[in-house]
């Protein structure tokens, strides 16, 4: 048997509007929330390293002979591919140098008058074991000017970046939360006043706040839901559109590069909505109590 | 059971509508109340029934000082009291079904037995054929019924009605009255305010009056010797 609804709620203005204001509300939040989401996993996969790479030079050194620098390049590569955590190691070939400086010296670059660096790149495997100090220190033993460049300064900049995007995103949820809040808040105590004559009635038969509060709840919280439930669903609906035209733009390749959104991040944006809901609900309670407080 | 002391009123900041009201009603008493029109009947019903607190003087109801009542506690005084308001004061988007039901099912009683009861009671006040009604289209008489239904249906310890006949036909009126008498002999103490002698005639239950503010009462309602015992304790 359906329950009876003691008060005609339904059919006020102000909660008419509710499934279509929390619905906007929770659109935002889930967009707000898969994107601090996605730049979470963006940090994390550069934090890991994994598109990471280490550059030593060795600048040619005053009074070196070309077979003295060459032997501390051939120890360098030694002690480089000795360290833990580095995959494989590459001298880049003089060839190579030329091309990567040609943008800032020309095209027409000759090694004979120009003292060329030796660069050797080596593929970080697993940044944590990574000693980079302790690096440091071995090849500046074999060469004072060696400069171990690991990107990290980049690297940080963007991490630091991307931690800015994520509290932003956070801010927009802890702000869409709030004015949802707001809005339920409101929109209860004009039902209160649209109904003061219904609930006065309702108290002098012995109803108790909590009958009253009951009846608002279960309300706000319907509606709450059905408006949060077709955010949601639209929210994913706009995800799913940017993911696909991210992947057209960066060309299947790149896919599996991408961070995605894992299954317990999905989950998690599945369950903003009855949140929503739940946060509606509790609103409208309070409210609803401490109003009827102040009445007789 | 109940008992009002030098009570006053008065809505807000306006004059002072009752003075010095002090009158007792004994458990399972029947007394009618009349007094003319704008003379403070259904305000001194207002104060019974708990909508409102007096500006001054000492209520008690069911044995509890009204003073010291938290807040918290008033629902369930109020659940013993039936009230049938002047202006019946249904709620429109319910049923003439669900009204009756709402004492009950605000009390927590089970689907079952409101069912039961509600159709039961709605037979005897002649509005079987109204179960699914909405207040506004029945008629004045019908919707006193409805009314009454509802204020009985709990089988409260206090009954208070404000011309709860008003609306209907001499027969009819003296067919609801026995509905209070059904109830009073079953313990229910009933307070009736009306403007109809011949309700008061027919049944001849003792009258309190009330003129400009002040009431006057028969010796049901003195509690004299109660007050007088009172008087030489202190
Ligand atoms: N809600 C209110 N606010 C202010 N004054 C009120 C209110 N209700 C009643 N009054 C005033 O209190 C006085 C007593 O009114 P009340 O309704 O108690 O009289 P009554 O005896 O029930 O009259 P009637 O027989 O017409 O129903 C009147 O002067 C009325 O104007
Ligand atoms: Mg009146």
């Amino acid at each position: 048997m359906a329950r009876t609804d003691h008060l005609p709620l339904s059919t006020d203005p102000s909660t008419k509007l509710m499934p279509w204001l929390v619905g906007f509300l929770v659109f935002i939040a889930v967009l707000a929330t898969s994107g601090s989401m996605l730049l979470t996993g963006l940090a994390d996969m550069w934090d890991k390293g994994l598109s990471g790479s280490v550059t030593i030079q060795i600048p040619p050194l005053e009074g070196d002979s070309e077979v003295e620098t060459t032997a501390k390049t051939e120890n360098i590569l030694e002690a480089v591919q000795k360290t833990q955590g580095l995959g494989e190691v590459r001298l880049l070939p003089n060839t190579e140098i030329i091309e990567l400086l040609s943008p800032w010296l020309g095209e027409n670059i000759n090694p004979e008058n120009l003292p060329l660096p030796k660069l050797i790149e080596a593929e970080i495997d697993n940044l944590e074991a990574v000693d980079f100090e302790e690096l440091n220190r071995r090849l500046r033993a074999i060469s004072p000017g060696a400069i171990v460049d690991s990107h990290d300064v980049w690297r940080d900049h963007m991490i630091g970046l991307l931690n800015i995007l994520r509290l932003v995103g956070l801010s927009v949820v802890a702000l869409v939360t709030l004015s949802g809040v707001i809005m339920v808040v409101f929109a209860t105590r004009g039902g209160l006043v649209a109904h003061n004559e219904v609930i006065e009635v309702l108290h002098l038969i012995g109803a108790r706040d909590s009958f009253i509060a009951r009846q608002f709840q279960s309300h706000v919280f319907w509606a709450a839901l059905k408006g949060a439930v077709i955010g949601a669903i639209l929210s994913f609906g706009v995800i799913w559109g940017l993911a696909e035209m991210a992947n057209n733009l960066t060309g299947d390749s790149n896919l599996s590069t991408l961070p995605g959104l894992d299954t317990t991040q999905l989950v998690i944006l599945g369950f903003i909505a009855p949140i929503a809901s739940f946060i509606a609900m509790y609103a409208a309670r309070r409210t609803v109590l401490t109003t009827l407080q102040k009445i007789m | 059971m109940i008992r009002f002391e030098n009570v006053g009123m008065r809505y807000g900041a306006g004059p002072e509508i009752l003075r010095d009201i002090t009158f007792t009603l004994a458990p399972g008493s029947f007394h009618f109340l009349t007094g003319p029109s704008g003379a403070g009947k259904s305000s001194l019903l207002r104060l019974l029934y708990l909508a409102y607190r007096p500006s001054r003087g000492l209520i008690h109801i069911f044995d509890k000082d009204l003073a010291t009542t938290p807040r918290e506690k008033l629902p369930i005084l109020r659940r013993k009291i039936g009230v049938v308001f002047q202006d019946f004061r249904l709620l429109d988007h319910l049923s003439a079904f669900d009204n009756v039901a709402l004492p009950l099912r605000i009390s927590g009683v089970s689907e079952k037995q409101v069912q039961k009861y509600v159709s039961e009671l709605l037979d005897w006040v002649g509005l079987t054929h109204h179960i699914n009604a909405k207040p506004r289209t029945l008629s004045g008489g019908q919707k006193q019924r409805v009314a009454i239904a509802r204020a009985i249906i709990s089988r409260p310890k206090l009954l208070l009605a404000d011309e709860p006949t008003g609306n209907v036909d001499d027969e009819m009126g003296v067919r609801l009255m026995y509905l209070f008498q059904e109830l009073n002999k079953h313990g229910t103490t009933v307070l009736i305010a009306t403007h109809s002698q011949h309700l008061i005639d027919h049944f001849g239950h003792p009258v309190m009056h009330i003129e400009d503010g002040t009431l006057e009462v028969p010796a049901s309602a003195s509690g004299l010797k109660r007050y007088q015992s009172m008087e030489e304790s202190v």
